[in-house]
C-alpha cells in the first residue's frame, strides 16, 4: 500500500474527476436538489455514503462476482444501500426526506455509483476503493454545495434559511426554477473549463 | 453448465444478503420513522386543538384497538404529568373523499378544539370550511350529548355544506368513541 497513490485516488474526486463539472454525471439531482444549501448538502452525503459503502463491498467481493452478472449484482448492492439511507433519512431528518423525496430512491440510477463500482472497485483493493468513494463523494457533495450556495443566497436571499441579504434585496426567482439550475450548471462547467484549460 | 450455475448461486447469495440486511434496518428504524412521520403531520394539529400541555403527545401516543382491523392513535396532553386530555382523529366522508378531523376532549367529554388533518376537498369551495376559524369554533364547549349535526347546533358554511357536513360527521364519530377511549387511556 503506497500513501500517495491513496492520496492520488482520494483527491482525484475533488477536483480532477469531480462528478457533476468534469464527467458532467449525476446531473438530476444537481439540478433538482440545489434549491437549498441544506438539500445540497444532504443530497451530496446521501450519494457520498452509498458510494463508500458500495465501493467498499464491491471492492472486496470483485474476486467472487462472475464477469457475465456483475452489473445486475452491483445493482444489487448499491440498491440495498440506497434503501438504507431513505429509511435512515426517514427515521432522523424527516425535512430532508421530505424535501429531497423522489431523488433518494433515484441514486440507483444514478450513473456515479454504479460508474465507480464498474470502472473503480472491480478492480482495485478496499482500501483504494474506500478512498476513490470518499473523494468522489465529497467532490460531489462540494459542488451541490456551491451550486445551492449560489442559487439559495441569489434566488432567495437566505443561507440553510435564514435572511443574509440586506432588506430591500429582490431575489432572482428564476435562479430557484429549473431553468436557473440548468443556467447556473452551465456558468459552472464553463468556469471550470476555463481554470482546468491552464492545467493541460 | 457449471457456469450457469454459479451464476445463479451469486447472483442469489447477493440478493438474499439484501433482503436480510434491508428487512434488519427496516425493522430497526419502524418506530423512528412512524414518530417522526406523527411529528410532522399531526404534531402541529395536536398544538392547535389543546390550550396548554407540556409533555410530548405523540411519543406518548397510546395505540386503542377498536376492532380486528381498525387501530387508533390516541395522543395525551399533559400538564404536570396529570392527564388533560386526549386527541384523536374522526374520520367523514367529503366530496373529495374522507375528511380527517383532529379532536381534542377534555376528561369530561368536552371538545376543546379541533383540526382537519387531512383532506381532499376542492380549494375554494370545500376549503373554506377547513379554514373557518369561526365555523371550527362552533365545536368548542360541545361534546358527549349533544346532537352534533348540521343544522342542527352546527351552522354550516354557506357554499361549502357539503365538507361542513364531513367536519360535523367526523367529530361526532369521534366524540361517540370517547368514553370507551378514555377508559383506555386512563387504565
Amino acid at each position: 500500500m503506497e500513501g500517495s497513490r491513496l492520496v492520488k485516488e482520494f483527491t482525484k474526486g475533488l477536483w480532477k474527476e469531480i462528478p457533476p463539472f468534469r464527467f458532467v454525471l449525476g446531473l438530476c439531482p444537481t439540478l433538482a436538489c440545489t434549491t437549498a444549501v441544506r438539500d445540497g448538502i444532504g443530497m451530496g452525503l446521501c450519494l457520498t455514503f452509498v458510494l463508500v459503502c458500495s465501493n467498499v463491498l464491491i471492492s472486496l467481493l470483485r474476486k467472487v462476482i462472475p464477469a457475465q452478472v456483475r452489473i445486475a449484482c452491483f445493482i444489487v448492492v448499491v440498491a440495498t444501500f440506497v434503501i438504507i439511507v431513505e429509511l435512515v433519512t426517514q427515521a432522523y431528518f424527516y425535512p430532508l426526506y421530505m424535501a429531497l423525496g423522489i431523488f433518494i430512491p433515484l441514486i440507483v440510477v444514478n450513473c456515479i455509483p454504479l460508474g465507480r463500482a464498474e470502472a473503480f472497485a472491480s478492480k482495485n483493493t478496499v482500501i483504494y476503493s474506500l478512498a476513490d468513494g470518499l473523494g468522489m463523494g465529497l467532490g460531489y457533495t462540494c459542488s451541490l454545495t456551491a451550486l445551492a450556495i449560489f442559487r439559495e443566497i441569489f434566488g432567495k436571499g437566505t443561507f440553510l434559511y435564514h435572511h443574509i441579504m440586506w432588506s430591500g434585496f429582490e431575489p432572482f426567482a428564476f435562479l430557484q426554477k429549473p431553468p436557473g439550475a440548468f443556467v447556473c450548471l452551465g456558468l459552472m462547467l464553463g468556469i471550470m473549463n476555463l481554470i482546468g484549460s491552464g492545467e493541460k | 453448465m457449471r457456469e450457469i450455475v454459479k451464476l445463479i448461486v451469486v447472483l442469489t447469495a447477493f440478493c438474499v444478503g439484501s433482503a436480510f440486511s434491508l428487512a434488519f434496518v427496516k425493522e430497526a428504524t419502524k418506530e423512528r420513522i412512524e414518530y417522526q412521520k406523527l411529528k410532522v403531520l399531526v404534531a402541529p394539529a395536536v398544538k392547535a386543538v389543546f390550550p396548554s400541555y407540556d409533555n410530548d403527545p405523540i411519543l406518548e401516543r397510546v395505540k386503542v384497538k377498536l376492532s380486528e382491523k381498525e387501530v387508533i392513535n390516541v395522543f395525551p396532553a399533559k400538564k404536570a404529568g396529570s392527564l388533560i386530555g386526549i386527541a384523536y382523529e374522526g374520520i367523514g366522508s367529503g366530496h373529495g373523499g374522507a375528511v380527517e378531523v383532529l379532536v381534542g376532549m377534555d376528561l369530561n367529554g368536552k371538545i376543546l378544539g379541533i383540526k382537519v388533518v387531512k383532506h381532499g376537498e376542492t380549494p375554494g369551495i370545500g376549503t373554506k370550511a377547513v379554514e373557518s376559524q369561526e365555523f371550527l369554533n362552533q365545536f368548542k364547549g360541545k361534546g358527549v350529548g349533544s346532537k352534533l349535526t348540521v343544522g342542527g347546533d352546527i351552522e354550516a358554511v354557506s357554499g361549502a355544506t357539503e365538507t361542513s357536513t364531513a367536519i360535523t360527521e367526523a367529530v361526532r364519530k369521534a366524540v361517540e368513541m370517547f368514553p370507551k377511549l378514555k377508559e383506555k387511556v386512563r387504565g
